[in-house]
């Protein structure tokens, strides 16, 4: 009987800790966080993808769990001074992210140099 | 009359210009000079009279009234007086350069004479050269003044060269200095006859010359010639105007009406736009602009395709297009049409020939050297003094490096001294033979006529002479005497901008880029610099990184001179600007700014797959891989062009995904493509092998994976990218001699093939060839041209692996100097080169170094993001840095000081133990700290209290009692009850201490059990951990307790007589042997042999022999799936699994067999980390009968020999257990650890929860699987 409620507790944990758990590499990121977690798991070494993981956290309140990947993002990268700056935004409060919307931007004007024409093919 | 009022004029033309008080001194001496000039001997007279009348001549001016004095006696022939005028002269002013000019005049119309009338001969008769020189032989200099000077510039404008630009310059500043001076005017006039048409101007001048006396017969007569050289190119107006003058010149008034009539007729013409189309073509072919010209004949052809016209420009048209048998039909269809003569024959020959020669330049070309001289000997037969024949012969031996070509250039020179190619071809065939000073001496030697003949081509030999010899000293590294060659060429030929580029990148190479700049900067930056000049200077630019300006000077050429050279260099510099300005906003963090770059850039570069591949490369380093693909997706879309398809694949493979990459691959294999895009496709396909083959092996299919390498291989048997994975897996499956026979046939290939010289010495090195490993390393060290910094640092990680650690720090040494930012792979090996002389601080700050962002990426607080409070997404770095950081934080983490403590308890109820024997509460509280240590190891320091509680025994249970102590040694029950009764609850406690270190091979570590129990004594062991092959070993000695029960690990003592025995320990070693390649699957095997020996206990001994297989189901960074199958076995030489005296109180079976089926589920985020296990087990065991007390037989034989009975049979059991690790902050993580095992008569429990607190804060992730704090006594 003991047994049995061991390996249920056993049982219990691991599936409560599952949850949080990272997907697999590769998992379609539909999913802000999935695939933050995604990107995290194929770089921790990279402060960028701890920086972008704790943003995600931040937006859903997890300040503990931001607050812990800028750290760690900050002890491996310690001139990173814009790394700094969002521990110290978060310090001060902040949860909210700024907006990086993804593909071709759609406003805004830049002035490039001129290229020319490529030759008329024959 | 009239001569009067000239001389009066001119009298006071001096007086009229000025406004200013005339010098009358100046003024008499220059009416005396031109009457002088114009030989008018009384008038210039007149003039020096009056001016020997002035007072106060200054002596300078005396000298010259000398001067013109003797002069005008000489073309008075007053000989005498000349004489002493002369003398007079001498006396007076010595060194006075008058005395010249009377003694050249003087000269001129006395003894030379004859000289000077043979000069005039040769110049009208057309002996224009020897007439020069022979001038110049009389004169010994400048000319003397008046008509003499003028015949001279007549003469010199007829020179080839630049002739008639300095006769030009010349005669336009003698009439700038005397406009009056009719006689220059008319010169001036005349040798723009030379180059008809006439100028408008020259012609107005001309007419006005013909007002007067003196000069109206020479004008008119020049103004006449002049409408009679050309053809319609003056406007009607002049004839009309000279007629005026004129009216009787019947010549001329039939040339007027002929050219009215002809003007109207092209009036009429002129309305048609395919006559237009045909003059347009004529005009195109005089400047070489062919393809306009074929569009004017084109169009002209209907209407005008048979007149000679026409025909001549078809003619010359395909001429210089090469289609000489063309050109001969059009030249003699135009002959046929054309009711004149005109030079249609000449034409024709010059055709005929122009083929020949051309046949044999293709003859040459092919290389079919008779055929080539069959067609030369033909065409020399037709025209053995051709310059063009010879200069075609000239080449056929030059091109067979044969010494004759020399001597035909030499006769083409000699036969046309303006022959361009002839010296171009001897100028060749020294400057490849490096014949510089011959090269010099031909261009010194030749004579200035030659010179100012060959003109620019003159000054392009002196050039290239001196442009060679800078070239050779460039390329053996000696710019500084290259320099002033190519300073000379520049000098030579200062239009030609290639030279300039030259001497701009050896000022560069010489460290003065500036000068550089200057240099190409003076032809570049003028108002009309031509295409070539500013491409050479944007090509400079581009060098030195400075696009902007490169950009900038490729602007400014017209479209029309865009070669696709230029084009292809500004849309690389355009490139590279445009993605370093998206790169520098994501290195920023302005990720916004950079999208909005990106656009751009894919707007303008529509569907130019050449550019849109590095822009799709921009969003991937933007972040943005998806629209990577998606965009070059779409462009394969809307234009499937080469460089689109070559692009998208090249991303495809370069994001993994062979999937999507194959069906590109396989569509653009079955399109016709450049002999680039095909040799780039096969190289892609040879990555895409390589991907497929590296997925293979990581599936653990290495069959695969070698079938698809060799596969390919056979395929593409050059390909040395598949030869050198092929040799890789060779290498990783220890295929060792394989390896080394592919690479030596790989490198007989190409010898130059650096990445398989280094695959070579890995293969040396593995097959212990240590010697010829550092060898090839070393020769790649110090290889010429010296390697990339990359390339050169992975040599030397080799060397470090090999133990060349003393080379590696002389050439860190030397690479360090001018590290200021170091590249990732110089400041790891740095830091790893400091480790190894046990230096972590330095080696931590060369991490902190290769890890420091760029000067240029500053931080997002410094560029006042716009949304500041907001959190703001960073800038990725490169892969390579991003291994550093790993390499960092291992480091950091390694040098950092760990606390561990924990809270361990192992229960043991009543249920699978006996009271007061086999029944176990032990709880401990290990407490661990760990610091860094040198040899890069840590050092460990332990206490661990322990509390040991096996309960009372049941004093009631006479089986239970027997079998504790000497008990049974009393025979009644009453006494057994009682010493039961005095053994009283079985309890200890104390703590532990020990001490150890441990690094990547060796662990140690030396302590004692708790200190306070029954028995103590001291543990420790030493294990180390190395490789043999593929394979893992361990070996290791220990002492360690024995802690199954109180008894085993504690000791206690009889009630019976006081004796303390237990306390057991094994003292022995194990060895290890795996394998494990992180691969799917591992294999593990551990034998051990232990003595066992405790206080007052048995001696024993233990053979261990256990393995296991295990299989990864997932192993990802996040989670990992594994199952295997284990086998335990040991055989104890006694049972000494009792408590009574003697006996160990620890399972000691003489046999004892399991087999196991485990599984484990691990994972972990941010701050979690977990892992579950399970098995389940059968086994079978036997325990030989024992006495009851083996270390005394007087007790035993007392008691009556009671003995432990045998005990044998199969069994089968399950386990459990999970470990979690929580990160509470980025100092402190909690752990639990939970064990429970079940079999049929035992089922112990453990429980640990732990607290680590890192004072720096964690670098690394959570381990994976979770590895708990460790007691002291599981050890």
């Amino acid at each position: 009987m003991r047994a049995q409620v061991l390996a249920g507790l056993l049982l219990c944990g691991a599936g409560w800790m599952a949850a949080p758990a990272a997907p697999a590499a590769g998992v379609a990121a539909s999913d802000p966080l999935t695939a933050a977690r995604a990107h995290y798991w194929q770089h921790p070494y990279q402060p960028e993808a701890l920086n972008r993981l704790a943003l995600v956290l931040a937006a859903r309140g997890d300040r503990g769990g931001a607050r812990l990947l800028l750290e760690r993002a900050l002890r491996i990268a310690p001139d990173r001074a814009d790394i700094r700056a969002n521990l110290r935004r978060l310090d001060a409060g902040s949860t909210r992210v700024a907006a990086v919307p993804a593909g071709p931007a759609s406003s805004g004007e830049v002035a490039l140099p001129p290229l020319w024409p490529a030759p008329a093919r024959p | 009359m009239l001569r009067r009022l000239l001389a009066l004029i001119l009298l006071c033309l001096p007086l009229l210009a000025r406004s200013a008080p005339v010098d009358p001194v100046q003024a008499l001496l220059a009416q005396a000079r031109m009457w002088q000039s114009l030989e008018r001997p009384v008038e210039a007279q007149q003039a020096l009279d009056k001016l020997a009348r002035l007072h106060a001549v200054a002596p300078a001016a005396r000298a010259e009234a000398l001067t013109l004095q003797a002069l005008v006696q000489i073309q008075q022939h007053r000989d005498a007086e000349v004489t002493r005028t002369l003398a007079t002269l001498r006396r007076q002013y010595p060194g006075y350069g008058g005395i010249g000019r009377v003694e050249v005049m003087r000269r001129l119309t006395g003894p030379d004479q004859g000289k000077l009338l043979m000069a005039r001969s040769l110049f009208n008769s057309g002996k224009i050269r020897e007439a020069y020189a022979a001038f110049n032989a009389l004169y010994r200099g400048t000319p003397p003044d008046g008509p003499l000077a003028l015949e001279y510039w007549q003469l010199v404008a007829r020179l080839p060269g630049d002739g008639w630009e300095r006769a030009h310059r010349a005669l336009n500043g003698l009439v700038r200095d005397n406009p009056s001076n009719h006689a220059a005017r008319l010169a001036q006039a005349s040798i723009y006859l030379l180059h008809p048409p006439v100028p408008s101007a020259v012609l107005a001048d001309l007419a006005a010359l013909s007002q007067f006396n003196d000069s109206r017969s020479d004008a008119l007569g020049l103004w006449r010639r002049a409408l009679l050289q050309v053809d319609g190119e003056i406007p009607l107006a002049a004839y009309r105007t000279y007629l005026r003058l004129a009216p009787d010149d019947t010549q001329i008034n039939e040339k007027l009406a002929s050219l009215s009539e002809r003007q109207r007729k092209e009036r009429a013409l002129l309305a048609d736009p395919a006559y237009r189309a045909l003059l347009a073509a004529g005009r195109a072919l005089d400047t070489n602009r062919l393809d306009q010209a074929e569009r004017g004949l084109a169009l002209a052809a209907a209407r005008y395709g048979q007149r000679p016209d026409y025909l001549l420009n078809l003619g010359r048209l395909r001429e210089r297009q090469g289609r000489y048998a063309e050109a001969i039909a059009a030249y003699r269809r135009g002959q046929t049409a054309d009711s004149e003569a005109g030079d249609w024959p000449r034409r024709i020959a010059g055709a005929e020939l122009a083929a020949l020669l051309a046949d044999a330049g293709r003859a040459m070309d092919a290389g079919r050297w008779p055929q080539a001289q069959s067609l030369l000997e033909r065409a020399a037969r037709r025209a053995p003094d051709d310059p063009a024949v010879m200069v075609a012969r000239a080449d056929w031996y030059g091109r067979q490096q044969r010494p004759e070509a020399e001597t035909w250039y030499r006769r083409a020179l000699a036969r046309d001294p303006a022959n361009r190619e002839a010296l171009a071809g001897l100028m060749q065939g020294y400057l490849r033979a490096e014949r510089f000073d011959d090269a010099r001496a031909l261009l010194a030697q030749m004579p200035p006529a030659q010179r100012l003949a060959q003109g620019a081509a003159y000054r392009g030999a002196l050039a290239a002479v001196e442009r060679a010899a800078g070239d050779r000293l460039v390329a053996a590294g000696k710019f500084d005497e290259a320099l002033p060659h190519l300073q000379r060429a520049v000098e030579a030929a200062p239009d030609d901008a290639w030279n300039r580029f030259a001497l701009a990148n050896a000022w560069l190479a010489a460290g003065h880029a500036d000068r550089g700049r200057q240099v190409l900067a003076q032809l570049a930056d003028a108002p009309h610099a031509n295409g070539e000049s500013l491409y050479a200077y944007a090509l400079f630019l581009a060098r030195l990184d400075d696009g902007a300006a490169a950009l900038d000077r490729l602007a400014r050429i017209a479209p029309s001179a865009r070669t696709d050279g230029m084009r292809a260099l500004q849309h690389r510099v355009w490139l590279t600007q445009v993605m370093a300005l998206a790169d520098a906003d994501v290195a920023a963090g302005r990720f916004a700014a950079a999208r909005q770059v990106l656009t751009a850039a894919e707007t303008a570069a529509g569907d130019d797959g050449a550019l849109l591949g590095p822009i799709a490369d921009g969003w991937v380093r933007a972040g943005d891989a998806d629209h990577a693909r998606d965009l070059l997706a779409a462009a394969w879309r809307r234009a499937p062009g080469e460089e689109t398809g070559l692009a998208w694949l090249e991303l495809l493979i370069d994001q993994q995904d062979a999937d999507a990459a194959a069906p590109l691959a396989t569509a653009l294999n079955a399109r016709s493509l450049s002999t680039d895009g095909a040799g780039r496709l096969a190289a892609l396909q040879g990555r895409l092998v390589v991907l497929n083959a590296d997925r293979a092996e990581a599936r653990g299919d290495r069959a695969g994976a070698r079938a698809l390498l060799a596969g390919a291989l056979a395929r593409q048997p050059d390909d040395a990218r598949l030869g050198r994975n092929l040799a890789a897996l060779d290498l990783r499956d220890g295929r060792v001699p394989a390896a080394r026979a592919r690479l030596t046939r790989l490198l007989a290939r190409d010898p130059g093939d650096d990445e398989a010289r280094l695959l070579w010495s890995d293969a040396a090195a593995a097959g212990g060839d240590r010697l010829a490993a550092v060898g090839a390393l070393r020769a790649l060290l110090v290889a010429e041209p010296p390697r990339s910094l990359d390339f050169r640092l992975r040599v030397l990680d080799r060397l470090d692996a090999l133990g060349e650690g003393d080379r590696v720090d002389q050439e860190l040494a030397r690479l360090e100097r001018n590290a200021g930012r170091p590249s990732p792979g110089l400041a790891g090996l740095a830091a790893r080169r400091a480790l190894a002389h046990g230096q972590p601080a330095e080696a931590l700050d060369w991490y902190r170094r290769g890890v420091a962002p760029a000067d240029d990426a500053r931080p997002v607080s410094d560029r006042a993001p716009a949304d500041a409070g907001a959190l703001q997404p960073v800038a990725a770095e490169d892969a390579r840095r991003e291994d550093l950081h790993e390499q960092y934080a291992q480091l950091l983490d390694h040098q950092a000081v760990t606390i561990w403590q924990g809270l361990d308890l192992t229960y043991r109820p009543s249920s699978s133990g006996t009271p007061g024997q086999s029944q176990m509460t032990m709880l401990q509280a290990p407490l661990l700290i760990e610091m860094p240590a040198p040899g890069n190891g840590r050092f460990s320091l332990r206490a661990d209290a322990v509390t040991l509680d096996a309960g009372s025994l049941d004093t009631s249970d006479s089986y239970a009692r027997r079998r504790f102590g000497a008990i049974a040694f009393y025979g009644d029950a009453a006494r057994q009850i009682a010493a039961a009764a005095a053994a009283g609850k079985q309890h200890a406690s104390g703590t532990s201490m020990a001490a150890g270190y441990a690094n990547d091979r060796w662990q140690v570590d030396v302590g004692t059990t708790p200190q306070g129990f029954a028995v103590n004594y001291p543990v420790g062991g030493i294990k180390y951990s190395g490789d043999a092959g593929p394979l893992y070993v361990n070996l290791e000695a220990s002492r360690r307790p024995v802690t199954s029960s109180l008894l085993s690990y504690a000791g206690t003592r009889d009630p019976v007589t006081g004796t303390v025995w237990g306390g057991v320990r094994a003292t022995g070693s194990y060895l290890g042997i795996g394998y494990d390649q992180g691969g799917p699957y591992g294999v593990w095997t551990k034998f051990g042999y232990h003595d066992l020996t405790g206080q007052n206990v048995a001696d024993n001994s233990r053979v261990t022999a256990m393995g296991g297989i295990y299989w990864r189901l997932i192993k990802e960074a996040a989670r990992e799936v594994t199952v295997g199958v284990n086998s335990i076995n040991f055989w104890y030489r006694h049972n000494l699994g009792g408590y009574t005296l003697g006996q160990g109180g620890y399972y000691s079976p003489q046999r004892y067999n399991s087999l196991s089926l485990p599984v484990s589920y691990a994972a972990r985020n941010e701050r979690t980390s977990y892992v579950v296990r399970a098995s389940v087990s059968v086994s079978s065991a036997r325990e030989e009968a024992a006495p009851f007390f083996p270390t005394r037989p007087d007790l035993q034989a007392a008691a009556g020999n009671p003995m432990v009975s045998v005990s044998a049979g199969p069994g089968w059991g399950a386990s459990l257990s999970g470990a979690v690790e929580y990160q509470l902050t980025s100092r402190v993580a909690l752990g639990a650890w939970l064990q429970y095992q079940y079999s049929q008569f035992y089922q112990p429990g453990r429980a640990m929860l732990y607290l680590r607190y890192q004072p720096d804060g964690a670098a690394r992730p959570l381990s994976l699987p979770v590895e708990p704090l460790q007691s002291y006594s599981d050890f």
